[in-house]
């Protein structure tokens, strides 16, 4: 008995000392023996959900120190939210619009350079100043609206990033054209998931699953060492699904016209701008699925690769294959895939086309 | 007179208040782990479906039980239907009625989300059953 309660006692003491923070609040109060850090059992998900960036996220994460680390997600996630939004005023991007100039953090200079790195790659089919065109077509406010021609040309010109003058000495950005407006939106989902799966790392999670409204990242493998399965949304039914991707270390990331969309006299108006044109781009694809390690070029090139069509998504694929895999659905009901995903891909809907 | 040796020995077999400390806690995590463990069991045994509002729990409900739940809050109104072991969102006042449109759901890894009202509902995972996938990509 007497040995039962020294090991209690020295497990409480091995649990207080543990976490520096929490050990804190332990000396504050030192009548209370009470380990004051939950342990998680290390084969059960702990999950966390949030609404932030406009959206719903769900994090689960695998180990003992699973509550701390998402804890400290979550912190990540909101502080990302407060720095990258367009629309709350005291954000960095807030304030940069309104001046049209201005110094970037580190952080936003790495968004912005990524940025630049996407649109290179794409030809232009990611656009970080395509702000003015989101808003005027109501898509960052949920008030929808076509907009006329006349405006649309107008905002066009805005659209373009070689008015944009910017050193990457030091992070000094500035915009040559009055209104023109800058957005991460594109990829600071991508990036935050990124960042949240390299914080669950640091903080010891080996197994770990996260979807911030519904861009998939995922750490390691399941803790069974299985891959883990990430369905893709159907976009023709949205109770459905097109097939489940098996993977391990990845982003998994799709866009749609299906994900925000809204009619006008019949026809409907979907959130993917081209940013060439300023109309929703209609170039035969419902749906793109980026599976890539690099979480901010997967979020990037899903947007892109849907504006590029097929084709070129095709052709852009083969000159980077070492950076990422896609799954396209088309209008026509047709399902490609890139080589590197099929045996990773399953799916009993439609016949798989594999892009080689 | 009692030797050293044997006064240890007595000690040993006296409870201690910290004996009796350590009995109680055991006998509450035991307590705990049993209220757990029944809990548990029970949402193995068929499906249920959580209502999350604003991240507080809202209810839990029987996929069994056909029923309409009805939830009016400051930023709108939903109407949930569980009819036939799934779960819908019937009705809500939202602007983007993506939450209507979204149909029925069956998996814990497919919740459906209301944006505008801060409205979840998420099927309980059944640990009886493998998962079909972890997650959704959309």
């Amino acid at each position: 008995m007497k040995k039962a309660v020294l090991a209690f006692l020295i497990i409480c003491a091995c649990l207080s000392v543990g976490c520096g923070k929490q050990s804190d609040m332990v000396r504050k109060d030192p009548e209370i023996s009470q380990p004051q850090i939950e342990e998680t059992d290390p084969s059960e998900p702990t999950s966390r959900d949030l609404f932030a960036m406009d959206t719903f996220m769900t994090l689960t994460a695998y180990g003992e120190n699973a509550l701390q680390a998402l804890d400290a997600a979550e912190d990540e996630i909101l502080r990302l939210d407060e720095l990258l939004s367009t629309g709350k005023e005291e954000s960095e991007i807030f304030r940069l619009n309104q001046d049209g100039e201005g110094t970037l953090s580190e952080e936003s200079a790495y968004l912005y350079e990524r940025s630049l790195e996407v649109n290179e790659l794409t030809d232009g089919a990611f656009d970080p100043m395509i702000y003015p065109l989101m808003q005027a077509w109501g898509f960052t406010t949920h008030e929808y609206a076509v907009p006329a021609p006349e405006e649309l040309a107008g905002l066009l010109e805005l659209v373009d990033l070689s008015a944009v003058s910017y050193s990457d000495k030091d992070h000094h950005i500035s915009f040559e054209k009055n209104k023109m407006e800058i957005d991460f939106g594109g990829i600071a989902k991508g990036y935050t998931s990124a960042r949240v799966v390299s914080i669950l790392k640091e903080q010891g999670i080996n197994h770990a699953v996260i979807s911030l409204g519904g861009n998939v990242q995922v750490l390691g493998t399941k803790p069974d060492g299985s891959l883990w399965k990430v369905a893709i949304r159907d976009p023709e039914n949205v109770s459905g699904f097109i097939g489940v991707v098996q993977v391990s270390d990845k982003a998994v990331i799709t866009s749609g016209g299906y994900e925000r969309y809204f009619e006008e006299n019949g026809k409907v108006y979907h959130h993917i701008l081209d940013p060439k044109t300023g109309y929703p781009a209609e170039t035969g694809l419902l749906s793109v699925t980026i599976v890539s390690e690099d979480g901010t070029l997967a979020d990037g090139l899903s947007t892109a690769l849907y504006v590029m069509g097929l084709e070129l998504a095709e052709t852009l694929w083969r000159e980077n294959r070492d950076l990422f895999e896609a799954v396209f659905v088309t209008d026509s009901g047709k399902l490609y895939i890139t080589e590197g995903l099929e045996k990773e891909f399953l799916t009993d809907r439609y016949p798989v086309n594999v892009i080689r | 007179m009692l030797s050293d040796d044997q006064m240890k020995k007595n000690d040993l077999f006296k409870p201690r208040r910290s004996d009796l400390i350590l009995i109680a806690i055991l006998a509450a995590a035991a307590a705990l782990l049993a209220v757990l463990f029944a809990f548990g069991k029970g949402h193995e045994q068929g499906t249920y479906a959580e209502v999350v509002l604003n991240g507080q729990s809202y209810g839990i409900y029987d996929l069994k039980e056909d029923q309409t739940i009805r939830i009016e809050t400051d930023l709108g109104y939903n109407l949930i239907e569980i009819q036939n072991g799934s779960v819908s969102m019937k009705e809500a006042d939202c602007p983007d009625q993506y939450c209507v449109s979204k149909g029925a759901v069956s998996s814990s890894a497919d919740p459906i989300v209301c944006l505008p009202h801060r409205l979840v509902i998420q099927i309980l995972p059944d640990k009886t059953e493998p998962v079909s996938f972890d997650a959704v990509s959309e």
